[in-house]
């Protein structure tokens, strides 16, 4: 981008920063412009080695979570293709392999669905911080542990469920 | 399964299924590519912070998610293929029998009995009876009614007997296929939550090995790969492959495809990287199972010489553990290493990293990339030295980031992929195994095949400009490759040689102008390689200030002016620092490799 645009850019940064909340716990005076890109004391908006103005670094987390986002797409046209290859299992076939598969396949479109679920929950976290609505670190990690509880690990079902 | 519902079966459904899950498989792959190479590394450079840590691992996770779904979509759309393959085989008995049948006029029952009409001579002013036969596969009961027909005047009783037996063998293979694909669908079925646990992937490679035991007939139904093939008649054999029998040689022989010279490297990185996690799951699943190690070490309760003993409880539990414990943690280290790498991606730039070998045989071998080389403008290779293996893969990855890195400056909008190249067995100690120079003769066919490999996918020699850099005993190695066969290879860096077992850089492939060498002053290892005999032998006068004192032949290695190379500029001390961030020894290589020799720094 041309020089005086960089300009423009930073000076409207350091201009919206020096009126904006706190980025994290820190008391304002002690915490570094994030636009000049020097390192604060940390926070989702800051900038990684010192390189980035405030609003690149807003859009690196909306972009990241518009990446995500957009993944759910794929995951339809997946669970659409997946569904049609099932036309003419579906209904009792008098065969194991076919009853152990109409299993299986039910098993797998429950999990897709679900890392669907968890791309849309992660890319809304990523998108809030991008857009201002999460602030600090403890809000996005809040947000974070609160998807995590949801999809933690059930050791005591997760080999039986498999019904060797 | 009765003639019904082997009737009615369809094999084709079965493959339509395969074909959406295979289909579900591939999103997966995409997706997981999205993550890993796009969307974190996008995130690495700009974020910074707990925040950003916290949402990259979870990013990581939803990898893992969609790592686990490729991989178990392989596996049920092999079964599923495996399945239809066998039901097709059965099905195809069945209906020549019933055809056969129907042809001679017989009636083929629900039951798949058939029924035969009269025939025959006519006995007493009557024709023979018609009757009913049902079909028999055990060999007894089948004889006998075998003989019950040849008794029978009717010779239609005999024909419809056989017709019969052949509908009950086509049932009981039909049957066999069912019982034995059932249980190993079955055990594909996706885990009841989000998080990829050790255990996880441990049932997948377990469930591979049962899916593999059955898929006997199917598998061998697909063309096998060549035995010992050259690079180009591996990738002749991936192209006849239909996408089918692709998926499921690499959800069935991961580790065969992986290693195969020749084949594309994102295929050969989709199938280690599925060895590698079921790999690092279950070593560390054993190594959590094997009681912690007790204290090694405790006062000499017979006195004060020696100080210390070991304790009894050690020493038993070295006996039954010791050697288990350290294969499992080496492997391990060497294992974190690269998944570390993979997580790398995006970080100070660093492209996505492709594994294009990996096993825990031996020593352990390890071969990372860091970009695609199927597609680099420049390619390195690196061979390490001494004391290789799986388990320092971190150090040797390194050394190649910090290549790629200085390669990448030095060449803006020109491809580099960086190759750390552990895929000999290397000697393990400096005296006395890497005096010796069988390592270099074993190693070198290896090293030779990988590069053929390379070059092949590349589309041939003039593709991509090819770097081979030798370190230590490595460089050893690579004078073994380049005497036993072509090397292909267009520059050749040596850092820290013992000597590349030829005496004179005309002697390597590349031609002497092509051929670099970096010896610290301060690097013993040169010395050494004469003593131990590494280089090569040059008829010459050997002076101390001007004074001859030896006439004869003489050891000659890289470093040296009579060796004829390049002796590059080295501002880095010992015999490991060429790789140090920032150093001209760095440069240096980086300069070669992105084939700006005019910016190599040398003596002269």
């Amino acid at each position: 981008m041309a020089w005086d645009e960089w300009e423009q850019l930073k000076t409207a940064a350091v201009e919206r920063h020096s009126a904006q909340m706190q980025l994290n716990q820190l008391p304002a005076d002690q915490q570094a412009s994030g636009s000049d890109g020097s390192g604060g004391r940390g926070g989702p908006w800051d900038s990684g080695g010192g390189s980035g103005t405030l609003r690149s670094v807003k859009a690196a987390w909306t972009k990241a979570g518009e990446g995500v986002g957009s993944l759910r797409e794929s995951i339809s046209q997946a669970l659409a293709n997946l569904e049609e290859g099932q036309k003419g299992l579906g209904k009792d076939l008098g065969c194991m392999t076919a009853a152990a598969q109409r299993d299986v396949y039910e098993s797998w479109q429950r999990y897709v669905k679900r890392v669907s679920g968890r791309c849309g929950a992660l890319a809304e976290i990523l998108e809030k911080t991008g857009n201002d609505q999460l602030k600090t670190d403890e809000a996005v990690k809040a947000e974070i542990a609160k998807l995590k509880t949801e999809y933690e690990d059930t050791p005591a079902l997760g080999g039986q469920a498999k019904g060797r | 399964m009765d003639y019904a519902t082997l009737k009615a079966l369809k094999p084709t459904e079965f493959s339509d299924a395969a074909d959406g899950f295979r289909r579900t498989g591939d999103m997966a792959s995409a997706a997981q590519d999205r993550i890993e190479k796009q969307i974190t590394a996008a995130m690495r450079k700009p974020l910074e912070g707990e925040a950003a840590n916290a949402a990259l691992g979870q990013l990581r996770e939803l990898a893992e998610n969609f790592h686990y779904t490729r991989v178990e979509c392989g596996l049920i759309s092999t079964a599923l293929d495996g399945f239809a393959y066998d039901l097709e085989a059965a099905k195809k008995k069945l209906d020549v029998a019933v055809e056969g049948a129907q042809a001679e006029r017989f009636t083929v029952n629900s039951d798949g009995s058939i029924s035969y009409p009269p025939g025959g001579e006519k006995v007493d002013g009557e024709l023979p009876k018609g009757g009913t036969v049902t079909g028999l596969t055990d060999a007894t009961a089948s004889a006998m009614g075998r003989q019950a027909a040849n008794f029978d005047p009717n010779p239609h009783h005999g024909r419809a007997q056989q017709y019969a037996d052949q509908i009950a063998t086509a049932l009981k293979e039909a049957t066999e296929a069912d019982e034995k694909w059932a249980p190993k669908l079955r055990a594909l079925k996706a885990d009841d939550d989000l998080t990829v646990s050790d255990r996880d992937w441990a049932d997948v490679k377990k469930d591979a090995g049962g899916v593999l035991k059955v898929a006997g007939d199917y598998l061998d139904s697909i063309k096998e790969p060549p035995k010992d093939g050259s690079p180009k008649e591996n990738a002749e054999w991936w192209d006849s492959l239909t996408a089918e029998e692709q998926a499921a040689y690499v959800a069935l022989h991961p580790a065969a495809v992986g290693a195969l010279d020749g084949l594309p490297s994102d295929i050969r990185d989709e199938a280690n990287r599925a060895v590698l996690s079921e790999t690092q799951a279950t070593y560390q699943l054993e190594l959590a199972s094997i009681p912690q190690e007790p204290t090694k070490f405790a006062p000499n309760p017979n006195g004060s010489y020696p100080a210390v003993v070991q304790t009894q409880a050690w020493q038993d539990w070295n006996e039954k553990y010791g050697e288990r414990h350290a294969f499992l943690t080496n492997s391990l280290k060497g294992m974190n290493a690269i998944q570390s790498r993979f997580d790398a991606t995006g970080k100070d730039g660093l492209p996505p990293a492709y594994l294009l070998g990996f096993d825990t045989k031996g020593n352990g071998h390890a071969i990372v990339a860091n970009g695609n080389p199927d597609t680099a403008d420049h390619t390195a290779v690196y061979v390490p030295g001494t004391k290789s293996r799986l388990e320092g893969a971190g150090g040797d990855i390194g050394r190649m980031q910090e290549v790629w890195d200085a390669s990448d400056q030095l060449a803006p909008g020109e491809s580099v992929s960086t190759i750390t190249w552990i895929g000999y067995d290397a000697p393990q100690s400096v005296a006395p195994e890497a005096m010796d120079k069988h390592w270099a003769h074993e190693g070198a066919p290896k090293l030779n095949q990988f590069l053929d490999g390379l070059q092949t996918v590349q589309g041939g020699a003039d593709a991509s400009h090819t770097t081979v850099i030798g370190h230590s005993y490595g460089s050893t190695t690579v004078g073994a490759a380049s005497q036993q066969g072509d090397l292909a290879a267009d520059d050749i860096v040596v850092a820290g040689s013992p000597g590349m077992l030829v005496p004179d850089a005309d002697d390597l492939d590349v031609g002497r102008d092509h051929v670099w060498s970096e010896a610290a002053r301060d690097d013993l290892v040169p010395v050494g390689g004469k003593v131990a005999g590494l280089g090569g032998l040059k008829w010459d006068v050997e002076t101390w200030n001007g004074v001859p004192y030896n006439v004869g032949y003489v050891q000659v290695v890289p470093s040296d002016e009579a060796f004829g190379a390049h002796r590059m500029d080295v501002d880095t001390s010992g015999h490991s620092g060429y790789w140090d961030h920032g150093s001209q020894s760095l440069w240096n290589q980086a300069a070669v490799v992105t084939g700006r020799y005019n910016q190599v720094k040398e003596d002269d």
